[in-house]
């Protein structure tokens, strides 16, 4: 019975409902397409910097992360590489030799960090081969090719197939040269890989470093369905001889930033619904005060306070299930649109180039935040009928009807 | 006459003009809320950046800064630093004298920054006296260094050890000295930890044959967006053909590209709000029109023209967006002047992260005087938009079938 | 037989290559006999000032070489030892001796236009390139065959190539010009002034001139010159770092 006043009531006066549902509706949809490009940025931005630059986890032999000195590897990596990949999670692993040295074109002379890669493994967890924008990743070159950022190319003023000479200390601390040609040219917002790193082949570095086909560092990248942290504790368990870090240890910086930009995320989107409950107070009292005599009536006739404020309420339910699904529908037409295709930002920033970022932005969501938002603008319009409802069963039948 | 009707129709009924009021005024403090929120961010970002970098005005030797070697350094002038230190606005003035050194103790060396400081001054800006971990701060008369943990754990060595530094000094002059431990500072950036060394000013100086002599002088602001008026002020007072007068936003252009980056994502966010409150804003313009159509109705059949009634509509409505704006604005200043001065802390891990990282950890607030401006502008635009509903309604009304209704 | 047509079909191509490998061969003998001690005097000039130094040098084959700096006083008795692609150096004020690292090996050597790696030498002029005889140009007065040095794929060397101008008698360095991959001058070192030292007519003074910085050069200004001094390993540690002096 009171059901049907209450859905006979919502269509009684239309262009309110219709108010209504749409805010509710564009509510839903604001936040789902909100949150998606949140999310792409931080997918682009931060999440990108993690996986190009430090990955999810890092396992060094303890010794090296205080002395860099190249006889610190990880002994038996290959077989640890294997239990590593093997623990759930992982996505894949990559290898890496790492020696403190000097490269050198015929112009200057600067400070690198050489990295030995594999360069299969490296791309799977890093796509270092996507932050390639001259030249190929490792091909084109046969002999000791090496890739380097594109501030050191500029500070060496080298190109593509250039050569130059890379000089270190070996495992015995003899100081070992060789002639390297560059193959690639990659562009990245991280300072450390775009100007303090040399990639080279780790078939390429292991015998002039002598460390045999040891390595210095493993790096894995993680699909999220288990904590960084657990996976390093369980590579821990396995090998407790090694020091093992997620990133939030490697880069406390970037943990900062992340968690304040997801708080930050947070609080922006309670503002948003605020600002929403608002829109329903208001218009729903407003609804409530233009039908004072309406009321006043139903309540003279011996319609009791509860029904009345469940009538008022289960109106508001009814404009946000109608509501809801067409935000919802909008939402997820309007996000998987630009999944595809990516929202074209570069007319609003230079930066993103310049930081090497695709100024393409491509909005993701969880299939959970459509579920989350749905049920947070629900309960929103429900808090929302609370007070007008309230409103409505304050008011004194006879007085209202005498008003008019 | 108009006026009059206007003012008067919003008192009529209380009731329905408070409640318009009171959504626009809501939509005012809502868009400050966010707005001032995001920009505090940025601010608190970029004090952070400043402060453990360049500073906000950076003043050093033409060519120094692109090639930051010895040889292009500036005379260290008393009375430009006392000069600076005078400008209204400065907080404090930092010379360096910053260069690469070889660092070595027994067996082991290590390239490393050597930044030659004084204690006092350098603590104003970067609070290093704060990341002493072990042994004790510098004064400017010790002859005695500072290094960073990572540097003194590599090195193998603690405090009161004595380090050995070895470089190349002014005009190629060869720089050789041994200084003892005094301290050890702890940097949360790995490579700033693991290649840092502190020396007093005169000991850096005559380590490199530089008497005399600075790469730079930071200067720290009172509030950031004082750069310009002193960035012009220094540049009356020193001589450009010889030093470079460079302000934040040049010394590091990548602090300004990340926040453009953000500030995109912040757009959009306050764009959906606009959305939002728009939607609450028009909702109550179209209850008061459907509410007044007997009034209407009345009022055109007594022989009110149409375009009269538009206009009294339209200066009711621009009566009480201006009501709105006046109050959200003048309710939210003094929350937002509380909250500037009163950032809410961060709690958890992220406190400690932050606290690790040196900065506070907390959300900011922005007073800058354009989020006021801009906002109360984009509400008043918003409402004006919106407003043209009631309007279009009266065109379209027909006066009988109104006051049936 | 069939291989002996093959060798006489290429036998002038061979010469003519083995003539250039010659050349050079006996330039970079001449510059380095089994041993050496000579007093050179160095000037860096910039163009915002120039810096005399002073100092004696020794060597041993093509791999050990200790230098002693006499003036300026500053430096007085700091001395660099290199052996076998080490560097030490002494720093007599602070009674330390510290092994320079691979990323110092980038610096200027006492802030001339030589590296600290030039003091090394990670490379040889004579097995790390391919050498041609491109022509015959006269240089300080002296008919100098003119090589193109082009570095071989593996050499450890940065140059795109090197054109070295050698004088037809004496087998003296007059000229050097050292050049990057896109065939762009860097750097440019003359030999001039050519003396007689210990019985060979050496050039005595070196200029090295960076080509991308105008104003500045390197001039190393040779006195004195001995060759077959009747050193040893043992003169050429770092013991002897601290014990060496300007009279040895």
């Amino acid at each position: 019975m009171l059901v049907k006043i209450a859905w006979r009531n919502v269509w009684r006066s239309r262009t309110r409902s219709l108010i209504v549902i749409s805010s509710i509706a564009v509510g839903v949809w604001a936040l789902l397409a909100g949150t998606g490009f949140m999310n792409g940025f931080l997918v682009s931005y931060m999440t990108e910097a993690i996986n190009h630059d430090i990955s999810n986890l890092q396992v060094h032999n303890p010794e090296y992360s205080e002395d860099n000195d190249v006889n610190y590897f990880i002994p038996n990596s290959d077989e640890k590489a294997e239990k590593l990949n093997q623990i759930p999670g992982v996505v894949a692993v990559t290898k890496r030799v790492l020696v403190n040295g000097m490269i050198q074109s015929a112009k200057k002379a600067t400070g690198v960090e050489v990295c030995g890669i594999n360069t299969v493994e490296e791309a799977n967890v890093t796509r270092l081969d996507s932050l390639i924008t001259e030249g190929a990743y490792f091909e084109g070159v046969k002999r000791n090719p090496v890739v380097i950022g594109s501030k050191l190319a500029e500070e060496l003023g080298v190109k593509i197939r250039s050569k130059v000479v890379i000089t270190f200390s070996d495992a015995e601390g003899e100081m070992i040269s060789g002639a390297f040609r560059v193959v690639g040219i990659l562009k990245t917002s991280s300072i450390r890989l775009n100007q303090l790193t040399a990639f080279v082949k780790s078939s390429d570095i292991q015998p002039l470093v002598g460390v045999g086909d040891n390595y210095h560092e493993m790096a894995a990248v993680t699909d999220g369905t288990v904590e960084d942290s657990v996976i390093v504790s369980q590579y821990q368990l396995m090998y407790p001889e090694d020091l093992s870090e997620d990133w939030r240890l490697l880069s406390p910086s970037m943990a900062m930033m992340t968690d304040m930009y997801g708080n930050m995320l947070y609080i922006l989107m309670a503002v948003i619904l605020i600002a929403l409950v608002f829109g329903i107070i208001n218009t729903m009292l407003m609804a409530v005060l233009e039908r004072m005599k309406e009321i006043g009536m139903l309540m003279a006739i011996g319609m009791n306070k509860t029904k009345v404020f469940s009538m008022i309420v289960l109106e508001t339910v009814y404009l946000g299930l109608v509501g809801t699904p067409i935000g919802l529908l909008l939402g997820y037409l309007h996000i998987n649109y630009y999944q595809k295709r990516g929202v074209d930002l570069s007319a609003y920033s230079e930066g993103l180039e310049a930081f090497g970022y695709s100024s393409d932005l491509f909005p993701y969501l969880d299939n959970s935040v459509y579920f989350i938002v749905s049920f947070g603008v629900f309960v929103t319009a429900l808090l929302g009928s609370l007070y007008p409802a309230r409103k409505a069963i304050k008011l004194k039948p006879v007085e209202t009807l005498h008003k008019l | 006459m108009i006026f009059k009707l206007a003012w008067r129709n919003i008192w009529r009924n209380k009731r329905r003009s408070y409640l318009t009021i009171a959504s626009i005024m809501f939509a005012v403090i809502l868009a400050l809320l966010m707005r001032s929120l995001q920009l505090g961010s940025y601010e608190s970002m970029i004090e952070n950046s400043v402060r453990f970098s360049t500073g906000h005005i950076q003043i050093h030797q033409n060519g120094y800064w692109d090639e930051k070697i010895l040889d292009n350094s500036m005379p260290q002038d008393t009375q430009l630093i006392y000069m600076l230190s005078g400008i209204q606005g400065v907080e404090g003035v930092i010379p360096r004298l910053e260069s690469f050194i070889l660092s070595a103790y027994g067996s082991k060396t290590r390239g490393a920054f050597l930044m030659g400081i004084d204690p006092e001054r350098e603590q104003g800006m970067t609070r290093l006296r704060d990341k002493v971990v072990e042994g004790e701060y510098l004064t400017i008369n010790d002859k005695a260094a500072l290094i960073s943990e990572g540097l003194a754990k590599y090195l193998k060595m603690g405090v009161g050890d004595t380090l050995v530094l070895l470089g190349q000094g002014y005009h190629g002059a060869s720089a050789a000295a041994l200084y003892p431990i005094k301290g050890i500072v702890k940097f949360p950036i790995k490579q700033q930890n693991d290649q840092s060394i502190f020396l007093p000013i005169p000991q850096a100086q005559s380590l490199y044959d530089a008497n005399g002599l600075l790469t730079s002088v930071s200067i720290m602001l009172d509030k950031p967006q004082r750069v310009d008026e002193v960035e012009k002020t220094i540049k009356e007072y020193v001589n450009l053909e010889m030093l470079e007068v460079m302000n934040w936003e040049e010394l590091s252009p990548e602090l300004i590209q990340g926040i453009e980056i953000d500030n995109l994502s912040s757009l959009m966010m306050l764009y959906i709000l606009y959305i939002i409150i728009g939607f609450g804003i028009l909702g109550t313009f179209m209850m008061m029109t459907a509410e007044r159509q007997y009034e209407f109705g009345v009022m055109m059949s007594i022989g009110m023209s149409r375009i009269k009634m538009q206009l009294t509509i339209a200066l009711e409505m621009f009566l009480m967006t201006v009501l709105a704006l006046i109050g959200g604005i003048g309710l939210m200043t003094p929350i937002l002047i509380y909250m500037h001065a009163h950032p809410i802390p961060l709690t958890g891990d992220m406190a400690i992260t932050a606290e690790e990282m040196g900065v506070e950890a907390a959300y900011y607030f922005s007073l800058q005087p354009e989020i006021f401006l801009n906002q109360a502008w984009a509400i008043f635009i918003m409402a004006g938009f919106l407003g043209f509903y009631p309007l279009y309604s009266i065109q379209k009304l027909k006066p009988v079938k109104a006051m049936r209704a | 037989m069939k291989n002996i047509l093959i060798a006489l079909l290429f036998l002038p191509q061979m010469l003519f290559a083995q003539t250039a490998l010659e050349i050079v061969t006996k330039a970079d003998d001449k510059m380095k006999g089994k041993s050496s001690r000579s007093e050179l005097t160095i000037t860096i000039v910039r163009p915002s000032y120039t810096r005399d130094m002073s100092m004696v040098g020794w060597t041993m084959g093509r791999d050990h070489s200790l230098t002693y700096i006499i003036s300026p006083k500053r430096d007085a008795g700091a001395t660099f030892l290199s052996r076998e692609k080490e560097v030490w150096s002494y720093t007599p004020s602070i009674e330390r001796i510290v092994k320079l690292p691979p990323s110092m090996m980038s610096q200027n050597w006492m802030g001339t236009d030589f590296t600290n790696d030039d003091l090394v030498k990670q490379s040889s002029m004579v097995t790390d390139y391919t050498h041609n005889l491109i022509g015959s140009e006269t240089m300080e007065g002296y008919a100098c065959h003119k090589i193109e040095m082009i570095p071989k794929e593996d050499a450890a060397v940065v140059w795109g190539k090197v054109i070295v101008w050698i004088d037809k008698t004496e087998y003296m360095q007059l000229k050097v010009e050292f050049y990057d991959e896109d065939g762009y001058l860097v750097n440019t070192l003359l030999g001039k002034e050519p003396m007689e030292f210990d019985g060979k007519l050496i050039p005595s003074v070196m200029e090295m001139i960076p080509a991308d910085k105008p104003g500045n050069k390197t001039i190393m200004r040779t006195n004195s010159l001995k060759f077959n001094i009747g050193v040893d390993e043992s003169f050429f540690t770092t013991r002897n770092m601290k014990a060496v002096t300007a009279n040895d």
